[in-house]
């Protein structure tokens, strides 16, 4: 499977939609701090969210939900597509259908987690930087430990965003149509981020105090391994068991 | 290079879609050194008892062995084949010779140089740069015969291997089957092109209502 894995990392790599998708991301990214310069440079702070220092921040959430719609596009949508066309033939007879799934949900794994992560840090090291300049605010996980909080960051996010193309892999291997294997897992997650964002503010609000935040990290746990649990074996065995007859359609057993 | 003796063994196979039935109880059997030829109407279930053959498509009911061990379940594809089913297709941003590199780097049994000894007896070698989304049908024909015999595989499944060719590319073919029946392969070919079966096949069958027959 190291040998696939290889391959297929390198055929994502290649492809553009990797790339345009990773743009995509951090031009949201680079708008929101962009706007966030202009607010504070304008003495624009009441109101504007502009004190939150959490990752809960507007302009961060809004990239979240734009990359979270766009969870499938950087490479998972390429099991349908080679599905569908009937490449996969070549490389299952290669190798076997488990190998290909798993090195698919890896790689998509990687690719969705690299597109949405690395802008989103950037974008939310960038956010602390801008207001720690102008607010002259406390900032103390990030003061004390910036790179330990960015690394935690970074590797959440990219679990998480991995994850969630896993879940969006799994959909897509029940799909016939492109639109509805990148749509539907796209607003699936971004409902996911809407009501992680809604849990985390109701937590916040209903003065749990210090423990909120140990809660949540609980609750995003189990909401991790619950994704891993359930999208990994489905993928392998709907791969193992999907009957690709001719490109264009597909036949299930009967 | 000889390899090892292959057998192929179907017994009572039966495969239904959308509640027909497309092969039906057949039984049959395939030895290695030997070149099958599979004829019928369009629709008889030619491409689907060849997809089965390689793990491709699963049975409904029945079994089938190669050398001995049950398809899926003592494995779920068999060991080394080369299938050409339905209309070959590869990535349209790698070139010809990128594609192949790709699929020989799966299994890593052939070197660069032997993947562009195929390219140039298929007769691409001089298109080595060119995307594939820019070949013609039969560039692409012959780029599917050149990943299908590349790595010389114990089982050849070719299913219309001879449409988009012209009379040389027919030619070319042939010999590569010739070739690959004296290391002792198993090839079974299923074509439109009737004296391309009868030149070639040791044995012709007839699939018909799902059953497979002896030809004439």
């Amino acid at each position: 499977m190291g040998k696939l894995m290889r391959i297929e990392l390198l055929k994502a790599v290649r492809n553009r939609y990797l790339w345009i998708t990773f743009g995509a991301v951090l031009a949201v990214g680079a708008i929101q701090c962009a706007y966030l310069l202009w607010s504070l440079g304008n003495g624009a702070v009441a109101g504007s969210g502009a004190s939150d220092l959490s990752v809960r921040s507007t302009g961060l959430s809004m990239t979240r939900a734009i990359s979270s719609l766009l969870v499938m596009c950087p490479y998972g949508w390429s099991y349908l597509a080679e599905t569908r066309h009937g490449y996969w033939k070549q490389i299952i007879t290669r190798t076997g259908r488990k190998n290909y799934v798993l090195a698919k949900y890896a790689v998509i794994f990687l690719t969705s987690g690299f597109a949405a992560t690395v802008p989103l840090t950037l974008q939310m090291t960038a956010e602390y930087g801008i207001r720690w300049r102008y607010l002259d605010l406390e900032l103390p996980g990030f003061v004390h430990n910036p790179v330990l909080s960015v690394l935690l960051y970074f590797i959440g996010e990219w679990i998480l965003s991995g994850l969630m193309a896993g879940f969006g892999l799994m959909i897509s291997m029940f799909c016939k149509h492109m639109a509805a294997a990148i749509g539907i897992p796209g607003l699936f997650c971004l409902l996911y981020r809407l009501a992680n964002a809604g849990l985390f503010s109701h937590l916040a609000s209903s003065g749990t105090g210090d423990g909120t935040a140990l809660v949540f990290q609980g609750i995003l746990l189990g909401e991790v391994l619950l994704l891993f649990a359930v999208t990994l074996p489905v993928c392998v065995y709907r791969g193992e068991h999907l009957d690709v007859l001719e490109e264009g359609s597909r036949a299930d057993e009967n | 290079m000889k390899i090892k003796h292959t057998e192929i063994e179907t017994e009572q196979l039966t495969k239904v879609l959308h509640n027909q039935k497309v092969i039906d109880q057949t039984d049959a059997y395939f030895e290695g050194g030997r070149v099958y030829g599979i004829q019928g109407d369009s629709g008889s279930g030619k491409t689907v008892f060849l997809s089965m053959l390689c793990g491709l498509v699963r049975p409904t009911s029945g079994s089938i062995q190669i050398n001995q061990k049950l398809l899926g379940t003592d494995i779920m594809q068999p060991d080394s084949v080369g299938i050409m089913i339905g209309r070959p297709v590869f990535l349209k941003e790698y070139t010809g010779f990128q594609n192949l590199q790709l699929l020989a780097a799966v299994r890593r049994e052939i070197s660069n140089t032997h993947i562009r000894k195929m390219m140039d007896f298929v007769k691409l070698g001089s298109n080595e740069r060119r995307r594939y989304g820019a070949y013609t049908p039969q560039m692409a024909q012959r780029l599917g015969i050149a990943a299908a015999f590349m790595e010389q595989p114990d089982i050849l499944l070719l299913d219309g291997a001879t449409s988009e060719l012209d009379p040389g590319g027919v030619d070319m073919l042939m010999d590569l089957i010739r070739r690959a029946r004296e290391r002792d392969a198993l090839i079974i070919i299923s074509d439109r092109n009737e004296g391309f079966l009868r030149e070639l096949s040791d044995e012709i069958y007839y699939l018909s209502e799902g059953s497979l027959s002896a030809g004439a």
